[in-house]
């Protein structure tokens, strides 16, 4: 089983708890209160990676970090993406300057963290709220509530993926209330995270395998053989 | 406010010394004026930052009148992680409008697993505490940090309790006003004479009248601190407690290792007025008795004593059976020697100093046996002890195969017992620790996996780093052990181990039964006996019922 290291980062209230939760114990709390300092879980994943003539499944385990976006924390962040493999940035697509604040962590996660390799999704929250309901389909009346609920989008899809574009980074609208999309986040994240790591993962395995380790002696214990002429019990 | 008012803002005021900080912050909910006159002040009037959050219970006091500033309350939990909540706290704590509220503050050693990051957050925290210089007593446990903060330390005028390091820390000694508690750490180098010129001695001796005086030596030679004094004749006349470390050492031919002389000692402290006394000592040599001759010379003087600690400390003879057992018949030959031993001492504490994996020499069961039995014959003329504090009980129990089997194997019999060991035998039997000497893995045995345990619950006090005497003046800390580490500890190949830190709750409380018969012995033959900590493990005791409970196992 491989482990990574998993924040989540954003303005507060854009739903990153409820994303988090979606994905952990795949339930939504309307009336979810503001996350004191930080959260943390786990789940796993599996991922069937195709090895060159081998496809074997692969178990991922996230230790997901649900950080406080409020301004108050600020001050923690570094401590919570060190050493961290993979952020979410979360924004909330019905709140127009919640995008910009996300392009705030993006921009400090790529100052501050020197690691190539952390992969950093895009997420844009709430889509729920700006999708038309079955029953608005049908409905004359309830079309214009379906309008209204189209108004309440600040930020399009467009903006925000050429951004992330621009930036390298992936990218998705999700609903943490109805779940769309969020199950694909971590799947996503964690091929890539795979594709990344591989060639470490592969060599690393091998040399427990062969034994061979630079020249150095894995140690790995093994009960003591019953034929032992020295061993009382033999 | 009403004279009425005042009255009973008195009484509150009293009350609220009981009150741990969660109880505190729900008064501070009641009322503006609780919340103003009592809750506030008393919140912030002392303040301990501890790595983990402390053990916490209805049944007992230790979490009272302190606050806690802590990291992660989880079983399973990183060194990030736990350093995310502390720094947080740490954080909160300097936004506060009531910092000049803290009159006390203690900050533990290694807090942080990011270390450097972590001191900086405490020297700010220490800078705003100490440009207020209205605290009474700052105890920085980390050398560094404390190096970090000593020019501003050693400047603070209002402290009651003081700590000095180095050969520089009395310069600023006439600006201290009314110290009644001097810690002294000596580095082994030094040189007493650059410190202690006969001014600072002066004042030292005018200052610590009715006080306490602890003396850290790095060379374990305290004795020539007082010889050192001696030649200066200076006197303390007054002198309530005192604590002191000195070691006659093997083979040492170094100018500072000496026997253990109460020539000077008892001419520099009138130990006819020591209420408490802990010393820190061994003598290692072969076919001297300096230890026994300090001993018996001073006893005679301590006509006042009420509280006695002893803390053995070895280099070369560590986990030596003949060495523990001597060690014991000088204390206890001390102890049955002290003037109105039956009458006046409330408070007992020795700590043994047990090898890490608890493998010792000549500890044939019989060696233990005998050691019991010096015990048996001491503890029943202490009719008045109050309070027993015994570190490292368990590994000196363990240290003999017979005993650690019978924890694993044929102590305990109850359901919960009968349900955990069979697991914790398990664990042995797919276990090993690496053993230096013998340059190979080796399997956990009883002896070995007894002395780990003892270890990890101690963790429970061991950052307090102060006085043994006053360890229950502490809560203890909520640590654990993921039954991994400590010398190497790995599990066979083909085994798969599920053992971790949320194994460690049903061991601590399979310890306290192992100590239910020695429990049942104590409370018989001590008739005023209101507690104990045996390696970690609180028992609280009803003198009234003659009945006893675990506290927090």
């Amino acid at each position: 089983m491989l482990q990574f290291k998993l924040v989540l980062l954003g303005d507060s209230s854009v739903g990153k708890s409820s994303i988090v939760h979606r994905f952990v114990k795949d339930t939504f709390d309307e009336l979810r209160e503001s996350t004191i300092g930080a959260a943390f879980l786990s789940q796993s994943i599996t991922i069937h990676p195709n090895d060159g003539n081998e496809t074997k499944d692969v178990v991922i385990k996230f230790e997901i970090w649900d950080t406080a976006g409020q301004e108050r924390y600020k001050s923690l962040a570094p401590m919570y993406y060190r050493n961290a493999n993979a952020a979410l940035v979360v924004y909330d697509i019905t709140q127009e300057d919640s995008l910009q604040k996300a392009r705030n962590w993006v921009d400090e996660l790529k100052n501050k963290v020197g690691d190539d390799d952390l992969v950093i999704y895009l997420l844009g929250n709430k889509v729920d709220l700006c999708q038309e309901t079955p029953s608005t389909e049908t409905s004359p009346d309830s079309n214009e509530g379906g309008d209204e609920e189209q108004k309440v989008r600040a930020i399009s899809t467009e903006e925000a993926k050429q951004y992330a574009q621009e930036q390298g980074l992936l990218f998705r609208e999700v609903s943490a209330k109805t779940g769309e999309g969020v199950k694909e986040i971590f799947q996503d994240i964690g091929e890539k995270l795979y594709d990344l790591k591989k060639d470490e993962i592969l060599s690393k395995q091998n040399r427990q395998i062969g034994g061979g380790n630079n020249g150095q002696v894995d140690i790995n214990l093994q009960r003591p053989s019953t034929n032992d002429p020295t061993s009382c019990c033999s | 406010m009403a004279f009425q008012d005042q009255d009973i803002f008195i009484v509150f005021s009293h009350a609220s010394l009981f009150l741990n900080q969660n109880d505190l912050l729900s008064l501070s909910l009641t009322s503006k004026k609780m919340h103003d006159m009592i809750a506030i002040p008393r919140l912030y009037s002392n303040i301990h930052i501890t790595k983990n959050p402390v053990l916490r219970t209805n049944k007992w006091f230790l979490d009272g009148g302190k606050t806690y500033v802590s990291g992660y309350r989880s079983v399973l939990k990183t060194g990030d992680k736990n350093d995310i909540f502390l720094y947080d706290r740490i954080e909160r704590l300097l936004e506060t409008s009531h910092l000049k509220c803290i009159k006390q503050l203690t900050i533990d050693e290694d807090l942080f697993h990011n270390r450097e990051e972590g001191l900086q957050l405490l020297q700010r925290l220490v800078n705003e505490i100490t440009d207020l210089d209205v605290i009474e007593s700052l105890d920085i446990k980390d050398p560094t940090l404390f190096e970090l903060c000593s020019a501003k330390y050693y400047r603070l005028s209002s402290l009651k309790k003081r700590v000095v390091y180095g050969e520089t820390g009395f310069d600023g000694i006439k600006l201290w006003q009314n110290f009644k508690s001097l810690k002294w750490q000596l580095p082994e180098s030094l040189d007493l004479q650059n410190v202690i010129i006969p001014e600072v001695g002066v004042m030292l001796m005018k200052q610590l009248n009715g006080g306490e005086l602890e003396i850290k030596d790095e060379a374990y030679s305290s004795l020539r601190v007082f010889e050192y004094f001696d030649s200066l004749n200076l006197r303390f006349k007054n002198l309530r407690r005192l604590k002191l470390n000195h070691v006659h050492k093997q083979g040492d031919g170094s100018a500072t290792s000496m026997r253990l002389s109460s020539r000077a000692f008892k001419d520099v402290v009138n130990l006819s007025n020591l209420k408490a006394l802990e010393l820190e000592f061994s003598c290692e040599v072969d076919d001297c008795e300096c230890d026994d001759d300090f001993l018996q010379d001073i006893t005679g003087n301590l006509v006042s004593l009420t509280s006695l600690g002893f803390i053995e400390k070895t280099f070369t003879k560590k986990g030596y059976h003949y060495m523990d057992e001597k060690w014991d018949l000088v204390v206890n030959k001390f102890i049955l020697n002290l003037p109105n031993v039956s009458k006046d001492l409330r408070l007992l504490s020795i700590r043994h100093d047990p090898p890490l994996n608890g493998k010792g020499i000549d500890t044939v069961d019989g060696n233990l046996l005998r050691r019991k039995k010096l015990y048996e014959k001491v503890l029943p003329k202490l009719t008045s002890l109050e309070t027993i504090i015994a570190p490292t009980v368990l590994q000196s129990i363990t240290s003999y195969e017979m005993y650690a089997c019978d924890l694993l194997w044929n102590g305990c019999k109850c359901a919960f017992c009968s349900k955990y060991l069979p697991l914790f035998d398990k664990y042995i039997m797919n276990h090993q620790y690496f053993s230096t000497p013998d340059a190979r893995y080796l399997d956990i045995i009883p002896i070995v996996f007894a002395a780990y345990t003892g270890k990890s619950l101690a963790k429970r006090f061991d950052p307090q780093k102060n006085w043994d005497l006053d360890l229950l003046q502490y809560a203890p800390e909520d640590t654990t052990w993921n039954f991994h580490g400590f010398e190497r500890i790995h599990h066979f190949a083909s085994y798969e181990c599920y053992f971790d830190e949320s194994s460690f709750e049903p061991l601590a409380t399979i310890i306290s039964h192992f100590f239910y018969p020695y429990m049942n012995y104590l409370i018989k033959i001590l008739p005023n006996l209101r507690q104990t900590m045996l390696s970690g493990i609180y028992f609280s005791v009803s003198p009234e019922l003659h009945t006893y409970e675990t506290i927090y196992d």
